[in-house]
């Protein structure tokens, strides 16, 4: 089936079910746009002094004297800044100044709980007001219920829409409906019969899905890993994310997340291990577009819900900071430091102050890399560093 | 106080009732009810025992590698949820798991994870104080969020900020510095290490004397030299917990969307009773808001919904195979709702999160599996979909019984609970 005639298809199933949206009917017209945009979450507030290291700052080896990283383990970035030694994978990406940090982030009013917090990045809302995310309304606004997807179990509140039920996709190799035979003609008829509520919007979602999957079928044979994929969940997702890029079937906007930052108590080994995760995975994924010919259509953000604060606690451990960390990477990025560092000394309630608004980050990456304009997503106009 | 229920008791009355209280039931358990009444099968639920499954054959007890108790534990508590003798009981369980939620990301222990489900099955209808107090001191809690490690000087505030802004007041009822306060009359409550295993496996609770922070604290508006048991207390007993934890009560048992009205109303009764959950919860399953159209069509089912209630409906006897019962618990974990393992500390959000392509995939494939053994028609529309529907019984009347029992189950109103 061809795009076009599908989304025909999707906008006549969608208006047959709720008298539905106008705006998929323009949908055809600008689908899908030639870049993408991959975000990663890492839930559960990653410690951003402890990922990007402000080495040579005494105020961060005294406030921490159990689980900094050490000066001689750092990898330096700048003369005062470097990152943390298991992000090694991504020292190839920094010398090819394709590698972009972003400090100091955060918003007003700082949150300190993870769900108030993270549903604020999930929404770009800090008065915790919208119920949609932002992914969502950059879907409503193009008029397209595919042009993002979450592959994952469960979809963050970020790609949630008022009107549209946006992809989610666990394995796309399993991302098929098998009806038992004979049954296609009577599961038709008794999908199609009029329903209100949230009977209404499960069949809705059922009727997209029957669409996308048999959409991403069709063109999931193209892809080929063209790199060695490390052995862990977060990277088989990467993987994913290739195949699905590879296929023509990413859309603008690819979701996943890796969580366990929530580092309490004896924070060093599990933060290491994830960070290794997470560099290690993301090497990969990188390696595998250039030999596919198809990094220079993909942009890598990624964010969380909050840093840490400064002083470790007795546990050696951190408990929920403020201002923290983001990174993004690819062709059109400008690789360096952005924001400005932490000021150490003078701390918000022992937190990192946060000197970057997210919302100006999502508004470059919106204009700059998608193309979209920022204050038809986020409400207004924000302006952030000029990493892109 | 929620306004009763008045209308007739009738099959779909019934059949509503026992799909919300214990994840569905055959048709021979939706006539028995309508023949003994609302107010006796409430009561009869509500009389819940302490016995189990028999025969249940997952015991973490039999791990013979570390890492296999925890699994075990999941596995016994899937077991007692399809085949044992008080699905109510383990329904509140669940409950009280989403609310005062621990999880196998970091209790890694059998016997921990076995005594923290029966702590939440022996107060899940007593008074919340008690339930919130006992939940507190419990090896699991302890470890699950680090109050295991909470001492004076320097506390650790997880266990603290997660008692005031998910398991009583909510966001919105207490300040930062409340938190940091609670965390330091919180200090000295660890654990009693035994053995060689993780540290919370065969633990007890101990007050560590040295490691507590005599000082005095200000918390909720209260200035005094509180211990641990004050705090927990304090926080229970809060108007806002009664609100908070009410609506929880009503999103689990009535609606995606709870309305103010009702919330108020249940948080009334709350306050009057003191906090006793026997006498919160029979208000909600004897009232008119349980029984509404707005109740029967804004509840999406949840994953163990969807499973347990389907395997309890189809009336599937316990299996002598432990492979079964190991699919069944990845099929959960595909649907997002694995048990004693939920994504984070405020536990499944539910509603609308339970679909997506991924989920709905998987609940497909589980229904093909189970309606191959749905060999009898009789009942099977009341039973499934727990009324009538004349437009869908309508179309599938002339398929065999297991083919019409499959579009049933993957039927946009099978997806409701």
């Amino acid at each position: 089936m061809h795009r076009r005639d599908f989304l025909k298809m999707t906008s006549m199933a969608l208006a047959i079910t709720s008298g539905m949206p106008q705006f998929l009917a323009r949908a055809a017209a600008q689908a899908r746009g030639e870049k993408t945009l991959v975000v990663i979450q890492l839930s559960g507030g990653n410690d951003g002094l402890n990922t990007l290291i402000p080495y040579g700052n005494d105020a961060y080896y005294a406030a921490r004297p159990n689980i900094a990283i050490p000066r001689k383990d750092v990898l330096p970035v700048t003369d005062v800044l470097g990152m943390n030694p298991n992000l090694k994978a991504f020292l190839p990406i920094l010398e090819d100044n394709e590698f972009a940090w972003i400090e100091s982030v955060g918003y007003p009013n700082p949150n300190r709980s993870h769900f108030a917090s993270m549903a604020i990045w999930h929404t770009a809302d800090p008065t915790g007001a919208n119920r949609e995310g932002w992914i969502g309304r950059i879907a409503e606004t193009i008029g397209d219920p595919f042009c993002a997807t979450y592959v994952g179990d469960i979809a963050p509140l970020a790609l949630r829409s008022d009107t549209l039920t946006l992809p989610v996709v666990d394995d796309p190799d399993t991302y098929q409906v098998n009806l038992p035979a004979g049954l296609e003609n009577p599961y038709q008829s008794m999908l199609n019969l009029k329903r209100t509520g949230e009977a209404a919007f499960i069949q809705q979602s059922t009727l997209n899905l029957l669409k996308h999957t048999q959409e991403t079928q069709q063109n999931l044979k193209k892809y080929r890993p063209g790199a060695q994929y490390p052995a862990t969940k977060f990277a088989e997702q990467l993987k994913d994310l290739a195949k699905l890029i590879a296929s023509g079937q990413a859309g603008r906007i690819l979701y996943t997340s890796l969580g366990g930052f929530d580092t309490h108590a004896a924070q060093r080994a599990e933060q290491d291990d994830l960070l290794k995760t997470l560099s290690e995975g993301l090497a990969a994924f990188r390696a595998d577009l250039m030999s596919q010919g198809l990094y220079d259509q993909v942009m890598v953000l990624a964010f969380s819900e909050f840093g840490r604060r400064v002083h470790e606690n007795d546990s050696a451990g951190t408990d929920h900071g403020k201002g923290g960390v983001m990174f993004t990477f690819g062709k059109g990025v400008k690789g360096g430091i952005h924001g400005s560092s932490p000021d150490l000394e003078n701390l918000d309630d022992g937190d990192v102050r946060y000197q970057v608004d997210f919302r100006g980050v999502y508004a470059r990456t919106l204009k700059n890399w998608l193309g979209l304009d920022p204050r038809v997503v986020l409400g207004k106009d924000f302006d952030g560093p000029a990493f892109i | 106080m929620l306004k009763p229920y008045q209308g007739a008791f009738d099959q779909e009355k019934a059949a509503h009732l026992l799909r919300r209280a214990c994840w569905g039931a055959p048709l021979s358990e939706v006539k028995e009810a309508t023949q003994k009444g609302l107010a006796q099968t409430v009561e009869d639920l509500l009389d819940f025992r302490m016995n189990m499954a028999q025969n249940n054959p997952f015991d973490y007890r039999d791990a013979i590698k570390p890492g296999r108790g925890f699994q075990l534990t999941q596995l016994n508590w899937l077991f007692e949820m399809i085949h044992g003798p008080q699905p109510f009981r383990e329904n509140l369980a669940l409950m009280w798991h989403n609310h005062f939620v621990v999880g196998t990301d970091k209790v890694k222990s059998g016997s921990a994870l076995m005594g923290y489900l029966d702590t939440l099955r022996k107060h899940a209808l007593g008074n919340f104080t008690d339930l919130a107090l006992a939940i507190s001191k419990h090896p699991s809690m302890l470890r699950y969020l680090d109050n295991d490690q909470n001492v004076k000087g320097k506390p650790n505030e997880n266990f603290s900020r997660e008692l005031l802004e998910l398991f009583t007041v909510g966001i919105g009822h207490y300040t930062e510095k409340d938190i940091q306060e609670g965390a330091r009359a919180l200090t000295g409550w660890t654990l009693k290490r035994v053995g060689k295993g993780t540290p919370e496996d065969g633990a007890e609770f101990v007050f560590a004397k040295n490691k507590h922070d005599t000082g005095s604290k200000t918390y909720l508006g209260k200035t005094g030299n509180f211990s641990g048991e004050d705090i927990v207390q304090m926080a229970a007993g809060q108007p806002a917990t009664a609100l908070f934890v009410s609506r929880k009560i009503l999103r689990h048992f009535v609606s995606d969307s709870p309305t103010d009205a009702d919330v108020k109303a249940l948080a009334e009764t709350w306050q009057n009773s003191k906090g006793d959950l026997r006498t919160v919860i029979r208000e909600v399953l004897l009232s008119e808001a349980f029984f509404s159209q707005h109740a029967q069509e804004t509840r999406i089912k949840s994953p163990i919904e969807f499973i347990v209630g389907t395997l309890r409906t189809a009336q599937i006897k316990p299996l002598d195979n432990d492979k079964y019962y190991e699919g069944l618990l990845k099929t959960l974990a595909r649907l997002g709702q694995l048990p004693l393992a939920p994504p984070d500390v405020s536990g499944w959000s539910g509603g609308r999160n339970w679909i997506s392509d991924a989920t709905l995939l998987t609940r497909m494939k589980f229904a093909a599996q189970v309606s191959k053994n749905i060999k009898n028609k009789k009942g099977l529309h009341l039973s499934l979909l727990g009324k009538e529907n004349a437009s869908i019984e309508n179309l599938l009347k002339d398929l065999p019984a297991e083919k019409q029992a499959y579009l049933l189950m993957v039927s946009p109103e099978y997806q409701l609970a």
